[in-house]
């Protein structure tokens, strides 16, 4: 290919092409390629890469009218804070336990629903149910409060079975139900984003080698026992890989489940249990203009992240070479 | 071979009732917003939220389209926004990736090293905010939630993935025809992977018009107030709707209005995605099989 269109160019581009070509053929070589990509990259670079600069903040006593070049560097104050405030440690503590909940009940479950539900035979079944299963996460958060309200409030649908049973009304919204506000949230986690990832697991399962499945089944194993050493076998990467991105994720959380589903946003009366350290940003910089504690936060998170990201990624590539993400 | 009889064995049986229950769990939300919507406020305080409405009413779908504006309007700029952020999105990342399946492309070692270090550090939210309220200046105006959002890492990588299972004897002959690498991508890569653009525009579209953070940090004026920002403000306006509508009724709550905006605001755009599901299904398992 590459001699074909130097001949056609001329003696020059044959006789570069064989040694090290010069910083200006490459260029002229690639100049579509890189025509192409230089929009995109030009957003990432604004979007993306021009403000991991104010990451510097956190280490300054950031005014607004001082800039970023004009306000005065504190060193590790900001760090220092934030270690010594209660609530951040709150906040750092609810982060990582409601994920680690969601990341322990919800993926055994939708793996568990994914293997079942490929063994279900019917496809229009099947259709179906993902259908419906993945409605929910097709409705904003914002929208989910208002159903959560209905459900949860006190003339809501669950205290209106209590009553029914003649037992007495739990108030969900106030502070002394704040130790029930995990488990609401792992429902809510459940119902919103089942659908989606079961349809990952479930697409994985559909290049298992249905000769593997009949060997199996020949040999005396039961649904059961093919579930377990032969279909979950299979989804040992995707699995790992969905793995290695939760935890990257730990110190990160899903905003608006947080805000508003709790009612975060009007009362605050169960920050003890739901404040996770995205909604603790949001106060600090956006409501009460601490833009460097705030940030301070942020470049922890995105350290955090990479950290237990590529730990994972190391545990996976141990225990099994060809599952590992990077 | 005659067709053999399934016996329907416990296993069955739990298979089905487990997803079977899986399924109202999903769809219990639905139905209260539903029934709210049907109920009359009076229904709402004396008995609570049902599942099916004790006293039937039309009233509140009427409260909501009397001041019609207020929620055209939202579902306008959401059109908007959606429209333009998909096309543009689509639109780069294609451009991006194209380059990026391509093995004689020299500098697509850096240029994927970028990519995923942005998706691994994220410069979160006040260094965002800055950028955009003092330095870009776009506090109240729709390019604040267009233009951040378009594209992302992972659909630059599905993509490329797409691309990259083109097989390659087709571009190769292209050239040899004296095709130019643009000429390769609009002619012979952008038809080819027409599946794959769709997949990735419901999925952006899917985003765009989720995206309720943009408006809530940037957005203030009435006129450019998103679906999504007119939910988070709702149970403000849907009082003052009702007062408007002048349909008290006795009550004071707002809650069916309430409930039917919300059916308003989400269920034609529910059924537009039902619609066009296989396409995300298809984004998720190119997803899943190649990580």
């Amino acid at each position: 290919m590459k001699n074909l269109k130097a001949n056609s160019e001329g003696m020059i581009d044959l006789k570069v092409s064989n040694g090290k070509k010069s910083a200006k053929q490459v260029i002229k070589d690639n100049w579509e390629y890189l025509l192409m990509c230089l929009p995109m990259v030009i957003k990432i670079i604004v979007f993306s890469v021009v403000p991991l600069l104010w990451l510097l903040m956190a280490f300054q006593d950031y005014t607004g009218y001082l800039g970023l070049f004009g306000s005065p560097w504190v060193g590790f104050e900001n760090f220092k804070y934030f270690f010594k405030n209660g609530q951040i440690w709150r906040a750092i503590g609810n982060t990582l336990g409601l994920n680690l909940l969601f990341i322990g009940v919800g993926t055994p479950m939708t793996i568990a629903m994914a293997l079942f539900m490929f063994e279900m035979k019917s496809r229009f079944a099947t259709k179906l149910f993902q259908t419906i299963y993945f409605f929910p996460y097709l409705i904003s958060w914002v929208i989910v409060q208002y159903c959560t309200d209905a459900i949860l409030a006190d003339n809501g649908l669950i205290n209106s079975i209590i009553q029914a049973f003649g037992g007495t009304p739990v108030e969900f919204f106030a502070t002394r139900s704040a130790g029930l506000w995990p488990i609401i949230l792992l429902f809510c986690n459940i119902w919103k984003n089942t659908g989606y990832s079961l349809i990952m697991y479930y697409s994985a399962l559909q290049s298992l080698d249905s000769s593997l499945v009949e060997a199996a089944e020949l040999d005396g194993a039961g649904k059961i026992k093919v579930m377990w050493h032969v279909s979950l076998p299979h989804l040992k990467r995707i699995i790992a890989i969905l793995l290695i991105m939760s935890m990257g994720g730990i110190f990160r959380s899903d905003f608006g489940l947080f805000w508003f589903i709790p009612q975060n946003d009007i009362s605050g009366a169960l920050l003890s249990t739901t404040e996770t350290l995205d909604t603790f940003v949001y106060q600090m910089s956006i409501i009460n203009f601490n833009y460097s504690t705030g940030t301070a936060i942020s470049l922890v998170q995105s350290v955090v992240g990479t950290a237990t990201l590529l730990i994972t990624n190391y545990i996976v590539k141990i225990i099994d070479r060809e599952s590992a993400y990077i | 071979m005659t067709k053999k009889i399934r016996r329907i064995s416990a296993f069955d049986c739990f298979n089905v009732l487990w997803m079977v229950l899986f399924a109202v769990f999903c769809f219990v939300p639905l139905m209260i917003m539903i029934s709210g919507s049907l109920s009359t406020d009076s229904a709402i305080q004396n008995f609570g939220y049902t599942l099916f409405p004790k006293e039937w009413s039309l009233t509140s779908y009427g409260v909501v389209f009397s001041d019609s504006i207020v929620i055209f309007r939202a579902y306008g700029v959401s059109i908007l926004v959606a429209a333009t952020g998909t096309v543009l999105s689509v639109l780069l990342t294609a451009m991006i990736a194209f380059p990026l399946s391509r093995s004689d492309f020299k500098f697509k070692n850096p240029i994927t090293i970028l990519i995923l270090i942005t998706m691994l550090f994220s410069p979160g939210l006040v260094p965002t905010y800055i950028l955009i309220t003092q330095y870009l200046q776009w506090r109240d105006s729709l390019l604040a939630l267009i233009i951040p959002g378009i594209g992302g890492s992972f659909y630059i990588i599905l993509m490329r993935t797409f691309f990259g299972d083109i097989p390659k004897e087709i571009s190769d002959s292209a050239k040899i025809d004296g095709s130019s690498n643009f000429g390769i991508f609009l002619k012979i890569v952008l038809p080819l992977s027409s599946p794959a653009l769709a997949t990735c525009a419901v999925l952006f579209a899917l985003n765009y018009w989720n995206d309720w953070y943009s408006s809530f940090l940037y957005i203030e004026s009435r006129e450019l107030w998103s679906v999504q920002y007119l939910m988070i403000k709702l149970a403000n306006e849907a009082q003052a709707w009702k007062m408007n509508a002048s349909l008290s009724s006795g009550t004071e709550s707002a809650d069916s209005v309430v409930m039917a905006t919300c059916i308003v605001g989400s269920v034609p755009v529910m059924i537009v995605f039902m619609f066009l599901q296989k396409y995300i299904v298809k984004g998720l398992m190119v997803g899943a099989v190649k990580g």
